[in-house]
Order: C-alpha cells, then sequence, then structure tokens
C-alpha cells in the first residue's frame, strides 16, 4: 500500500514538472524573445565600455594587473557580444514565424540558415573562456568577425522576408476584393448594362494597379535572394524596402478605384 | 496809359482764374471745360452677389443596402487602413550595433 502511494505521488510530481516545463516553453514567443535580445544588448554595452576602460589602462600602464584585467573585460565583452547576436537572431526567426505563417521554400530556408547561426554561436560562446592571452582572444574575435558578414546577409534576407509576408497578405486581400467587387458588377450588368462600362474601366485600373504592385514584390524578392556581404546588403535591403513602399502604394490607388466603384453602385 | 492796360489785363485774368475755380472745385465745372474737369468722384463699384449653392442629393439605388456590397465596403475600409498602418521599417530588429575589430 505504502508503495502503492509513492508510486503515485511520484508520477503526480513528474507530470506536474513535465507540464511547467511545456507551458514555459510555449511562453517564450517573439516579446519574451525580444526582451532577452533586449536586456542582452544592454548588457553588452555596459562589458564593452568597461573593456575600452581596461584596455586603455592596459596601453597606458602595461602592468600585469592591467593586462589581467584587460584580459577578463575582453573576454566578457566577446561572450556578451556573441550573446548579443544568438539572442537577435532568436527572436529574428521567432518573428519570421509570426509573420509568415505559411510555410514557404523561402522561409524555410531562412530558418535553416538562421539555425545553423545560432548553433555556431551556442558553439562559440565558450570559447572566449577557454583563451588565456589577449593574442588568443584577439584570435578568437577574429572568427567571429570573418563570419558576420555572411551572417549580416541571412539577418537582412530575413527582414526582407519579413516585411515582403506583410505586404504580400496584403495584396491577395486586395486581389479577392477585386474579384467580389468584379463578381458583384457582373451581377448588376444583367439588369443593365449602361452603367457598368464606368465601374469596369475603373476595375480594370485597380487591377492593373495590383499588377504593378506584384512586379514590385518581385523585384523585392529578387533583390534579396542576390543580397553579398558587405555594405551592398544593407543597400539591397534598402532597395527591396524602397519597392515594397512603392508596391504598398500601387496597393491603396487599387483600393481608391475599388471604393469609387462601391459608391458609384451604391449612390448611382 | 500802358500802366492802366497792363493793371486792367491783370484784374480781367484774376477774375477769369477765380471764376475758372469755382466752375472746376465747386461747380464740377465740366460742362464749362471738360479736359479739366475733376475726374475723381468715385464710381460705384459693383456690389458682389452671394450664389446660394444647392446641396447635392443623390439618390441610393436599389444596391445601397445590398448584403454584398455593404461586405465589399466594409472590407475595403479594413484594408485601407492595414494598408496605412502597415509597418515596412521593422525598426525594433534593426541591426544591433556591435563593435568588431577588436584589437589591442
Amino acid at each position: 500500500m505504502r508503495k502503492i502511494i509513492i508510486i503515485i505521488f511520484s508520477f503526480l510530481v513528474l507530470s506536474f514538472s513535465f507540464q511547467t516545463v511545456f507551458s514555459q516553453e510555449k511562453d517564450f514567443d517573439y516579446n519574451r524573445a525580444y526582451q532577452d535580445y533586449a536586456y542582452t544588448y544592454n548588457q553588452y554595452r555596459d562589458s564593452y565600455n568597461k573593456y575600452d576602460v581596461a584596455k586603455s589602462q592596459y596601453l597606458t600602464y602595461k602592468t600585469l594587473t592591467a593586462e589581467n584585467n584587460a584580459l577578463v573585460a575582453t573576454k566578457e565583452m566577446l561572450e556578451k557580444r556573441s550573446e548579443v547576436l544568438r539572442t537577435y537572431l532568436t527572436a529574428l526567426r521567432l518573428k519570421l514565424a509570426v509573420s509568415t505563417q505559411a510555410i514557404g521554400y523561402q522561409a524555410n530556408n531562412l530558418y535553416l540558415q538562421l539555425d545553423s547561426e545560432v548553433n555556431w554561436l551556442v558553439n562559440y560562446r565558450n570559447l572566449p573562456s577557454s583563451a588565456s592571452t589577449i593574442e588568443d582572444l584577439l584570435k578568437t574575435s577574429a572568427e567571429f568577425e570573418q563570419r558576420y558578414p555572411s551572417t549580416k546577409v541571412i539577418i537582412y534576407q530575413t527582414l526582407g522576408e519579413i516585411i515582403k509576408s506583410k505586404e504580400v497578405k496584403l495584396y491577395q486581400t486586395t486581389l479577392t476584393l477585386i474579384s467580389e467587387t468584379e463578381e458583384k458588377i457582373h451581377e448588376i450588368k444583367k439588369g443593365d448594362s449602361g452603367k457598368a462600362l464606368v465601374w469596369e474601366r475603373w476595375l480594370l485600373e485597380a487591377k492593373n494597379k495590383a499588377v504593378r504592385s506584384s512586379e514590385k514584390q518581385d523585384y523585392a524578392e529578387k533583390i534579396l535572394q542576390t543580397l553579398r556581404p558587405g555594405d551592398e546588403a544593407r543597400d539591397g535591403f534598402y532597395q527591396a524596402q524602397f519597392a515594397l513602399k512603392e508596391s504598398n502604394q500601387y496597393l491603396k490607388e487599387a483600393v481608391f478605384y475599388l471604393k469609387e466603384i462601391i459608391q458609384k453602385i451604391k449612390y448611382d | 496809359m500802358i500802366r492802366k492796360i497792363l493793371l486792367s489785363i491783370l484784374a480781367v485774368s484774376l477774375i477769369f482764374i477765380f471764376l475758372l475755380e469755382f466752375f472746376i472745385f465747386y461747380n464740377k465745372g465740366d460742362f464749362f471745360i471738360p479736359f479739366l474737369a475733376n475726374k475723381l468722384t468715385p464710381i460705384p463699384s459693383p456690389k458682389p452677389t452671394t450664389l446660394t449653392l444647392e446641396q447635392f442629393t443623390s439618390s441610393p439605388s436599389a444596391f445601397a443596402t445590398d448584403e454584398g456590397v455593404l461586405k465589399i465596403q466594409k472590407e475595403l475600409a479594413t484594408l485601407e487602413e492595414d494598408l496605412d498602418n502597415i509597418d515596412l521599417e521593422e525598426v525594433p530588429l534593426q541591426l544591433p550595433i556591435i563593435n568588431l575589430n577588436i584589437a589591442f
């Protein structure tokens, strides 16, 4: 009897702890990830300031104490630097998941690349603490700095995909409304075809604007696919962003024509 | 003799000038000397008349209360708001400023 009670009690404790862990994992969403990133970023700025001071003191006095302090400060700064990037990429990945929702080839590709970068950073995290000289630390830092330009390309591509997915959703909504308006015009036209002529002209304008919007989205996609490491990545991202803003403007113009059609249908 | 003649001419001129002034400035004598007439009389300008605009009233069509039309109108309003409020900047997710080229 006693053994049965112990077994039941153990089972209850284990199941409760499982639920706690599971619910904590469910709570780790984009907002939580962004808070982690913001907190780590502040820690990194603090550690960088300390590193800067320790480095100046070491370069000025060249004592053993100053060297040790510089070593400790540099280790901490490099650890925080890699943590900043890791938490940022995690937040970015979760934002991509929220924005895209539908699984697409491009989003899948980005998930894989982001996961690869995060894994590399997790492995890199302990390297600075294992270094015993400043020269070793600088070599460790150089590994990070060599990889960072290609990481930036993935970041810009992900950011581009996030904003493009928002625009694509609105584009699809616009197409749906164009289709519904067209059906309504056909329905009204059966009764009186005369007044539908103007509406059809405006509907054609709305469709043309939607086509222009789609072209801008494709252009943005093409730019994002061909980003290269360096300043080109940032410039390319800004070009893609501008193209998506133009796409958004075309959609607004399409909506304007649709609103005019509905107004005419209601008050003609 | 000549002096008398000059004085008389002067007197006649003065009387003439006096009469001229009288007719020009006090009598508005444009009927007397047209080219010296006082043309400074204000000419009344036409007063502006306000037009009363008729309020344009459109009559609703048979489809004004159509469910399909109203649904499309509502969705268009939502879409327009979404297009105005779309965030294409993603400022919070801009790249963190990370210091590279660490050296001693």
